[in-house]
């Protein structure tokens, strides 16, 4: 079969009544996955050159050439949508529609609405980034897009919910493999806080008013701006994890209680830990008190991940030597571990006096970004991708090179970024000897450029990695038409 | 602080959850735990392969659970967060930041009291509170005068130079800081029209030379500007009115004089006497009078 006969294939509409058993045995819809992935790599490296200019710009700031959309603040906003709702959501849509076929033994439910959303997607993301570099922006973080676009995304997501769930409501075997619970979690939640954070008074096509204002809009605001982070960045990649780490593996894995501990008090705890973004703000402090306390519980099941994690490849480490693809997913889950100590460490109001403000936030951010989200995001495509299309990665040893960038790019960062941080965070609050603020913003300021210098040079190395293996990954489909593969 | 029903809810929601989690967590190793097939060999195989296994988590994190919730127990019962009561600490925000003002005031009042009753001789003779005084000018006015004074734009003023319009000694920059400045120089655009703007500014470039003693500008100077600039130009601190007897500009020579005198000016210096207190004003005094910026 072509691969145009393959995608047409993915395209036509479910067969009806009768016919929908067979329908539902039907190979899987896989051409849409296929679409997602390109989609996902290409946003990687878009959203993360963004990432490396405003990083540049931040060494340099002429490099605007006076432009307004290569501003800072225009490039900065494309930078974080390009590399969430691009590349992290085309990731997740990709994967989810992937496994939630092979865990439930059956096709896709409504594949041409899956064509719909993962098309619809794309050019909302693609229309919104422009947008963006127009200097449309309704001003809340992680959810800069006008309100054009936000009912647009909900009418995508809520379709991706349809096929998601309508794929669940038929699968063959009783038992919701735990990947689904979390894509599941992630469909549901993020419908829910990109509805009401979005609840504005459009004045014009590109600009609107909140209806929550003052404390409150912040406490929304935070409440979808940390769960975002929670059920996308961390729960819907937790479904990939769930997923791809056991099958590569190839073992078990470790335990079924934790899994439940770590879907439910993961869950429960998460939409309780917003206000760790807003300490010391004018919001109660009963608040603030009920977001750190919880943000400080999320460890538990955290790290219930993690270990689940790391036993499960326990038994296999001998693969670790020669599969690039496990090596991804096994460093990103050291990251998921540490970044994940790290957020409720900063979400303790005396810490987060220090951290709060400062380069320490964006170094935590990207810890997460670039260890956890992107290592196990490319871990993943090293071991799909070669599936869908029934063949094996153009080169490994390409792949090798590539581990080794990311894990030097993302430690630089880091480390940049804990450096800048601390330093910032530590002199901001020193004073003199007469009480007064010891150190300016002006002298803080210039005493940061080694380290931005330095997350420069990390940014290129982990871009240059993703180049490699945008290659890779290239060669690898490169004149194959995607696999037929029949439930079974 | 909810009261009424909304603390009644937030308490009960709230102990729930940490008492729940708790639960969750103490089922998960003395109770059953049910699971979905039990074990990696007689559970249900997903995809071929995907099974789940039915190890206990180990003990370490459990015990880290455990640890995590009795501080969150404790806290909450220290600090407000359980409806509405306000926890065993009686903490506030406002409560906070007054102990810290107070204890901020034992060990520095006195220290700043003293500066601001300091000679500036003295002040200017202390190298470690020139360097304060130079971080104070740092945060607080670097954004205008520039980094080193030195005037920024051409919009405002050089404090090293020799002029000083609004007046150079210590009262008088003084209350330049503490109450703000605004000049008032109107546009003569209108009333002198675009020969007599040419003429007047041609004038004023001859003044640094000493006062012409015939121009085509000179009736016009002396009918309209002499009461603020001064018929030498010397200027009038008390307007702010700056020199033009001299080679200093403001605003810049060229066609930035012509404007000044077409359009006018109306510079302003926004008053800092309610953010700094008497101490700062008297270290910026110091240092903008100290030998080496003037
Ligand atoms: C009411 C008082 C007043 C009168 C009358 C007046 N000026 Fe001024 N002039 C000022 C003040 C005050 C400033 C400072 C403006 C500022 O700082 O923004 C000034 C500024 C200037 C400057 C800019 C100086 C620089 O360093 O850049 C020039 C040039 C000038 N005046 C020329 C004139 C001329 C020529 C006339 C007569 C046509 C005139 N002024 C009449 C008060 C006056
Ligand atoms: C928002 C910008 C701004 C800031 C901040 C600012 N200034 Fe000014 N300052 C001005 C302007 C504009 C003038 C000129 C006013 C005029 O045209 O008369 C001025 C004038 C002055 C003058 C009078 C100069 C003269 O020739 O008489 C002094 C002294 C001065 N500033 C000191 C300070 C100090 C000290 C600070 C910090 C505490 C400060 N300024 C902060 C804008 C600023
Ligand atoms: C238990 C887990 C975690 C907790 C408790 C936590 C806590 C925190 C805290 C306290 C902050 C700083 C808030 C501030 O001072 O402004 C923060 C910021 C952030 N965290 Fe985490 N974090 C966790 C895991 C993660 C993970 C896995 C990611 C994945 C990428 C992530 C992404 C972010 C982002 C993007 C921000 C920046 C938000 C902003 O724009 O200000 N976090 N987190
Ligand atoms: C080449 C790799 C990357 C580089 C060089 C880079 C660079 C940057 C820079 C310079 C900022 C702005 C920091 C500031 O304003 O001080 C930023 C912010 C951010 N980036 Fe990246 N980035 C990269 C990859 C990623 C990836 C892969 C993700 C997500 C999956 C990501 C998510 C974010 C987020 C959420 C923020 C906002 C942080 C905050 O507001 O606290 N970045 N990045």
């Amino acid at each position: 079969m072509s691969q145009a006969q393959a995608a047409a294939e993915g395209a036509s509409p479910p067969n009806a009544g009768a016919t929908a058993t067979a329908a539902a045995l039907a190979s899987y819809s896989d051409p849409v996955v296929r679409f997602l992935t390109a989609c996902a790599v290409a946003w990687a490296l878009a959203g993360m050159a963004a990432g490396v200019w405003i990083a540049a710009e931040l060494v340099w700031p002429g490099l605007d050439f006076g432009q307004p959309w290569l501003s800072y603040g225009r490039l900065r906003n494309l930078h974080t949508n390009g590399v969430i709702f691009g590349f992290g959501v085309s990731a997740l849509m990709g994967t989810a529609l992937y496994s939630v076929q092979r865990t439930c033994h059956v096709r896709l439910f409504a594949p041409g609405l899956a064509w719909f959303c993962a098309i619809g997607w794309q050019l909302g993301v693609l229309a919104g980034g422009a947008s963006l570099l127009a200097g449309w922006n309704a001003g809340k973080e992680y959810a800069e897009l006008e309100w054009p676009f936000d009912i647009a995304i909900a009418v995508v997501w809520v379709c991706f919910g349809v096929v998601f769930f309508g794929t669940i409501g038929r699968r063959r075997i009783r038992p919701i493999y735990v990947s689904n619970w979390f894509y599941g979690g992630l469909i549901i939640v993020i419908a829910m806080l990109h509805i009401v954070n979005s609840l504005a008074l459009p004045v014009g096509w590109g600009k609107s008013y909140s209806l929550f204002a003052g404390a409150q809009d912040a406490i929304v605001q935070w409440w979808y701006g940390h769960n975002a982070v929670g059920f996308l960045l961390t729960g819907g990649f937790l479904g990939m994890l769930y997923y791809f780490l056991p099958k590569h593996a190839g073992r078990p894995i470790w335990s079924y209680r934790l899994s439940i501990v770590a879907f439910w008090a993961f869950t429960y705890s998460y939409i309780w830990a917003g206000p760790h973004h807003l300490h010391y703000n004018a919001i109660p402090a009963w608040v603030q008190s009920l977001g750190m306390v919880m943000s400080l519980v999320l460890l538990a099941p955290s790290w219930a991940t993690m270990i689940n994690g790391v036993m499960t490849v326990a038994g296999a480490w001998r693969k670790l030597r020669t599969d690039p693809a496990l090596k991804f997913i096994v460093l990103a889950l050291a990251f998921y571990g540490l970044a994940t100590f790290e957020g409720p460490m900063m979400s303790i109001k005396s810490v987060n006096v220090v951290s709060h403000f400062t380069d320490w936030t964006v170094g935590h951010v990207h810890s997460g970004a670039l260890g956890w989200n992107a290592l196990i995001t490319f871990g993943t495509f090293y071991f799909l991708v070669p599936r869908l299309v029934g063949g094996a990665l153009h080169s490994v040893r390409l792949a090798n090179v590539h581990f080794w960038l990311a894990l030097a790019g993302t430690m630089l960062y880091v480390l940049a970024m804990w450096g800048a941080g601390v330093s910032q965070g530590v002199l901001w609050l020193a004073l003199d000897h007469i009480g007064d603020v010891r150190f300016g913003f002006r002298d803080i300021m210039a005493s940061m450029a080694p380290y931005y210098a330095l997350r420069l040079l990390a940014g290129v190395v982990f871009l240059v990695g993703a180049v490699l293996m945008a290659w890779n990954l290239w060669r690898t489909v490169q004149g194959r038409p995607t696999a037929v593969v029949h439930p079974p | 602080m909810p009261a009424g029903f909304w603390g009644g809810w937030v308490l009960t929601l709230t102990v729930l959850s940490v008492v729940g989690l708790a639960w969750f967590v103490f089922s998960l190793y003395f109770g059953g735990g049910g699971n979905q097939g039990g074990g990696e060999d007689e559970g249900p195989v997903w995809d071929g392969d995907l099974r789940e296994g039915a190890h206990p988590a180990p003990m370490w994190w459990f015990w880290m659970t455990l640890a995590a919730l009795v501080f969150s127990a404790i806290y909450l019962m220290l600090y407000p967060g359980l409806g509405s009561y306000a926890g065993a600490l009686r903490w506030t925000e406002g409560g906070r930041l007054a102990a810290s003002q107070a204890a901020w005031n034992t060990e520095f009042a006195e220290a700043r009291a003293a500066i601001a009753a300091a000679p500036l001789d003295e002040l200017q003779a202390d190298p470690k509170l020139m360097a304060a005084a130079g971080g104070l000018f740092g945060r607080h006015c670097a954004a205008c005068h520039g980094a080193d004074a030195g005037g920024q734009a051409n919009l405002f003023p050089n404090l090293t130079d020799a002029e000083w319009q609004w007046g150079g000694d210590a009262a008088a920059i003084e209350r330049t800081i503490r109450e703000g400045r605004v000049a008032v120089m109107v546009g003569w655009g209108a009333v002198l029209g675009q020969d007599g703007v040419a003429a007047v500014t041609d004038y004023v470039r001859e003044l640094p030379n000493g006062v012409p003693a015939e121009h085509p500008g000179k009736t016009r100077y002396e009918q309209f500007c002499v009461a603020c600039h001064g018929a030498d130009g010397a200027g009038q601190p008390l307007l702010g009115a700056p020199s033009l007897a001299n080679d200093i500009s403001l605003y810049g020579d060229g066609e930035a004089l012509v404007e000044s005198i077409r359009d006018g000016r109306g510079g302003e210096m926004p008053a800092f006497g309610e953010r700094l207190d008497d101490s700062q004003i008297r270290l910026l005094v110091a240092w903008l009078t100290r030998s080496e910026s003037s």
